[in-house]
């Protein structure tokens, strides 16, 4: 069995627009890994080129060790999928959809399935298009969790849910990912969703991924320096990602906490909360 | 492939009821006419309408995309397409045969029952043409673009009919026709082969295209 749920490798696609370049990163077995980035920042196109929906131009995808590009059904069959803009028909009822999953996942299991729709309060009988997009989004995840899939792909899975459901689909994957055989890869622009629940984090920005490693060892290594203006400009500009001016002062994100601490004792020195590495990447000023 | 037609019945089965008062009248109206025609071209306008209507449903929902990630092939969801059309069609010839021959016992009907039946295979098989023509644009252009050349397409079809029904062209396509009509059993087994031919060649096209497509 493969170390690796997911293994992703110098991918590359253009678009007309926008270019994915030379994205790199892997979701170890056991693990949850939160994908962040802002809207448009690649993280739909990276999840579409891993489940096949995309070709890539360059690079490399493994899903269990295996090339994705020529995924047997059997290895498809373990994987588990809920995506932001695709959702059953309106017409259809949860019912119908065991009825035709049954028929589609030959590990489709109907009480698993029922059980969901119990535990998120969907009506098994109620049409589609009378759901809300949280229920849709719900309806999605039941399915994706009732075929005994080793790996989760969640593209935006907890937007549009109230955060009582989030706290309790969050409850859902950390109790998937208790066998380490299993793994989950999700994307969220709910970045404190994501600082609950996730191992890894990986960080992308304009179809470049800017860092993907352990969640706690990222959290760590950043820090978020506060100074006034003048004091600013005593910050080797080498270690600064990014800045912030207010009326107040300067706000620094620096990549190197414990080194800062000893390069500038006097200043007043933070922890980061995954929220403020995005925001300083995507919106700070740049050294 | 079971699965995605299953999903394709429950969609048309949730409009199936607005057919029905359709399919009445114009069984009424057959009862008062001098052949049971307009019987035979429902049952091919209904035909048509079943890939248009479950694409209609499958891009509104983005469908594909979900689809794509399930334990199929490509070719297994093209293949599904076209069982559910041909299951319906063949569906639908019975139950038109039948309204038609509850039909011919009204008072009021001039046709024979062993005269119009005959016209609902032939019906059916254009039926099927037409769906073999559409499947590949449906899969290669989306439901919008595809009903703008499928309009071309039947305009084009039309235009070679009235081209066929005038002036010397007509003489000829009669004398044919008679010719035909002599050897009707031949005429029906090779058109069953060109229905099947004409299928397996549009299915062949669908796969390729829908292998190519990225979503």
């Amino acid at each position: 069995m493969s170390e690796y749920g997911i293994e992703v490798r110098h991918l590359n696609k253009q678009f007309e627009a926008f270019q994915l370049s030379d994205v790199s990163f892997v979701v170890p077995s056991g693990s949850i890994m939160g994908f962040i980035g802002e809207n448009g920042a690649g993280k739909s196109t990276t999840i579409r080129l891993i489940l096949g929906l995309l070709r890539p131009d360059a690079g490399e995808i493994r899903l269990f060790g295996e090339d994705a590009a020529t995924l047997p059904a059997r290895t498809r069959e373990e994987i588990g999928v809920a995506l932001d803009e695709s959702f059953f028909h309106d017409s259809l009822r949860p019912k119908d959809l065991d009825l035709i999953l049954k028929n589609v996942y030959r590990n489709w299991d109907s009480g698993a399935f029922y059980g969901y729709l119990d535990r998120f309060d969907l009506p098994a009988g109620q049409r589609v298009k009378k759901f809300s997009r949280g229920m849709k989004m719900k309806l999605s995840l039941s399915a994706a969790l009732s075929h005994h899939a080793r790996l989760l792909i969640l593209d935006e899975a907890t937007s549009g849910l109230d955060p009582v459901v989030r706290n309790e689909i969050l409850d859902v994957f950390l109790s998937f990912v208790q066998d380490e055989g299993h793994s989950i890869l999700v994307s969220s622009h709910i970045t404190s969703d994501l600082e609950r629940v996730c191992d890894y984090i990986t960080f992308i920005h304009r179809g470049k991924i800017v860092v993907s490693e352990s969640k706690d060892a990222l959290l760590e290594r950043y820090g978020l320096i506060g100074c006034t203006k003048a004091d600013f400009g005593r910050i080797d500009r080498a270690d600064i990602v990014g800045y912030r001016e207010s009326h107040f002062g300067c706000e620094v994100l620096v990549q190197d906490r414990a080194a800062a601490a000893k390069k500038y004792p006097d200043f007043q020195l933070e922890r980061v909360s995954l929220e403020d590495i995005m925001l300083f990447y995507v919106r700070g000023e740049k050294r | 492939m079971k699965g995605f037609v299953l999903k394709d019945l429950f969609l048309l089965g949730s409009i199936w009821r607005n057919y029905l008062p359709m399919i009445l009248i114009y069984a009424v109206i057959s009862a008062f006419s001098s052949s049971a025609s307009i019987l035979t071209t429902l049952l091919c306008l209904l035909i048509i309408l079943i890939p248009t209507t479950t694409f209609t449903y499958d891009e509104a929902a983005k469908w594909d995309m979900l689809a794509l990630t399930m334990p199929v092939r490509r070719s297994q969801i093209v293949g599904a397409k076209y069982a559910v059309s041909l299951l319906i069609a063949l569906v639908g010839t019975v139950i038109t045969a039948l309204v038609m021959f509850a039909v011919s016992f009204f008072p009021t009907v001039k046709w024979d029952i062993m005269e119009q039946l005959p016209a609902l295979p032939a019906g059916l098989a254009v039926a099927l043409v037409v769906i073999s023509i559409m499947l590949p644009l449906l899969f290669k252009f989306g439901i919008a673009k595809a009903r703008i050349t499928l309009l071309l397409v039947m305009a084009a079809m039309g235009a070679a009919i009235l081209l066929f029904s005038v002036g010397p062209a007509a003489a000829s396509l009669g004398h044919i026709l008679t010719l035909l009509s002599t050897h009707i059993s031949a005429v029906i087994a090779l058109s069953f082969v060109f229905v099947c031919l004409v299928m397996l060649l549009s299915y062949r096209i669908s796969c390729r295209i829908y292998q190519k497509k990225e979503f």
